[in-house]
């Protein structure tokens, strides 16, 4: 056949095989969009630059071209595009003119985050014949590529376990805070973190053996710029006044929020409530146990997997706080409570798995001690299905809870 | 200042082609969707100059082949198969036949294909895409259809 003609059978085969491509424009126009304004202004910068170089080979003086320039503005964080991950509640900042690329649910395991770096198209996916390897190989990255890429891990073992949480990692990072991991190239450093009580979080940079000097700065102001992000959590949430007036506690639009009478304890004279409860799920209390002289505990079985709970119990005894150490569930006084809440993993609990081997929920609970008296437990619950998003959200729910003293009597 | 919807319309319209030509000459999907996504950043870019869709068109395949080109010459190893950055669905017989009978042609080969036989530009436009000269085009193009041919169609034919 004739290159002039078109091999259309070629042609139809070649059509069957990726006929099945059919990629959501949705996902990447704002990335293009953005992407393209970047390169556009570049080349207005790079076009007034090279004029301005040009007047003043002329010997024309008088001419000022704001804003033109590299190195200034590169460094000038407060210029810089913003990364937000609302969903996971970090946030990291980059030059505009450096190239983000974000990934979610990458691998079996779900890693989700994103990567910056000098030169574009730096991110490859990490799954191959073989499996699916991460932090992807950065084998490809020129000798003078560099990359910032922090990311969270949704299942599997987690970086830092459970028993290993300690408080949240102390932001801002630095890059000495980041060792060097392996001997190959080009040079990576890698460090673990931990946000809202998880210590799923992992930062990953990359140097390039032949990296700018300048280049090696941002990266270091990027590494710096890397934290918490619970504001951007908080803006679409709704808070709840708890009926006794002390307690305010702001839980996401979507979540349920339910008051709680007083209840229990007649027995042992412990009394419970009136409190506030918030959940992810619907999840009534007529499952609070009834035997044993109406323990203030809920009935576990009966939580969903996916739930995730914070559940705020002024105890109160004969209508007061209990003073400490007097209260029978506490037998000494712990310091005065500081907020903004936090879980840490002295509040770790969990039972035992049920017959059918379903897994208890995470269970936490912080004692609320004000001026030598405990004026309240907040339990929190998170079921071994709860999303990556909703276990978040619990340490923003936490961070939320204001309290008003002194009780009422 | 560019106008963003008649964009928006032409990125939609196109988005799926050109990330098709790109898998083909790329031999990984991933790869295709970004560097397909640089193609039409610098489309974007200069969208003010663009002069109607064949214009633009023009521009973002060439554009699209130039970055292919370089990312294939920078990995430098054998191209992955279709199992690799596809989704699972994707991996029928014909596309691994496919993929496979690709990853045996050579970069030049395969760009100057899947521009004439399989998106149907000329060989003069094809030639321009490459960067080449139209008779090179043609040595390309009966060499990959040939090995193709081969590969493909005659196979095909044995099953019946």
């Amino acid at each position: 056949m004739s290159a002039d003609l078109r091999d259309d059978e070629l042609g139809r085969v070649l059509d069957e095989a990726v006929r099945r491509i059919d990629p959501t424009p949705e996902d990447g126009l704002p990335a293009v969009r953005r992407q393209g304004g970047r390169l556009r202004r570049r080349r207005i910068a790079a076009t007034a630059t090279a004029l301005a170089v040009a007047l003043s080979a002329m010997g024309v003086t008088g001419v000022k071209l704001a804003g033109v320039g590299s190195s200034a503005p590169a460094t000038d964080v407060a210029s810089w595009a913003r990364f937000r991950d609302r969903d996971l509640n970090w946030t990291m900042r980059y030059p505009p003119a450096w190239h983000l690329q974000r990934f979610e649910n990458v691998c079996r395991v779900g890693f989700s985050g994103a990567m910056v770096s000098n030169v574009p198209n730096t991110y490859r996916s990490p799954a191959s014949a073989n499996g699916c390897f991460w932090p992807p190989s950065m084998k490809t990255l020129p000798r003078d590529g560099v990359v910032v890429e922090f990311d969270h891990m949704a299942g599997g073992p987690a970086p830092i376990p459970a028993s290993e949480l300690a408080a949240d990692t102390s932001f801002p990072l630095s890059m000495s805070d980041v060792p060097v991991v392996g001997s190959g190239k080009p040079v990576r450093r890698s460090t673990n973190a931990q946000i809202g009580a998880s210590g799923r979080y992992t930062l990953n940079v990359w140097i390039g053996e032949d990296a700018a000097p300048i280049d090696v700065a941002i990266a270091r102001q990027i590494v710096a710029s890397i934290g918490p992000d619970f504001a951007t959590a908080l803006t679409d949430w709704s808070s709840l006044l708890a009926p006794s007036g002390q307690w305010l506690v702001s839980s996401p639009a979507d979540w349920y929020r339910q008051p709680v009478a007083a209840d229990c304890g007649r027995s042992s004279g412990y009394w419970v409530g009136p409190g506030v409860f918030v959940s992810n799920v619907p999840f009534h209390f007529g499952h609070r146990t009834p035997a044993s002289g109406c323990t203030p505990r809920w009935d576990l079985q009966h939580l969903p997997r996916d739930a995730a709970v914070v559940d705020i119990e002024p105890p109160l005894r004969g209508g007061v706080p209990n003073p400490c150490p007097s209260d029978p569930l506490l037998q000494s006084c712990p310091p005065d409570t500081s907020f903004p809440l936090q879980l840490t993993p002295e509040e770790i609990g969990g039972g035992a798995a049920d017959p059918i081997g379903v897994p208890p929920p995470t269970e936490y609970e912080i004692p609320i001690v004000l001026n030598g008296a405990r004026v309240a437990v907040v339990r929190v619950w998170i079921g071994d299905q709860a999303s990556a998003r909703d276990r978040s959200l619990v340490t923003g729910v936490l961070r939320s809870i204001a309290f008003a003293y002194p009780a009422t009597g | 200042m560019p106008d963003a919807r008649e964009f928006e319309a032409f990125y939609r319209d196109n988005l799926a082609r050109v990330v098709r030509a790109c898998t083909l000459v790329t031999l990984d999907r991933t790869l295709a969707e970004d560097v397909v996504a640089e193609a039409f950043a610098r489309l974007w870019s200069r969208w003010g100059h663009i002069q109607g869709p064949d214009h633009a068109g023009g521009y973002v395949f060439k554009t699209a082949m130039r970055l292919c080109a370089r990312e294939v010459e920078r990995r430098r190893r054998r191209p992955p198969l279709a199992s690799e950055g596809a989704g699972e669905e994707e991996t029928t017989t014909t596309r691994h036949d496919v993929m496979v009978a690709m990853a045996g042609l050579p970069l030049r080969q395969r760009q100057a294909v899947v521009l004439r036989d399989w998106a149907g530009y000329s060989t003069a436009e094809t030639a321009s895409m490459i960067g080449t000269r139209e008779s090179t085009v043609r040595v390309h193009l009966a060499r990959a259809r040939e090995t193709l041919r081969r590969s493909l169609l005659v196979e095909e034919r044995d099953e019946r």
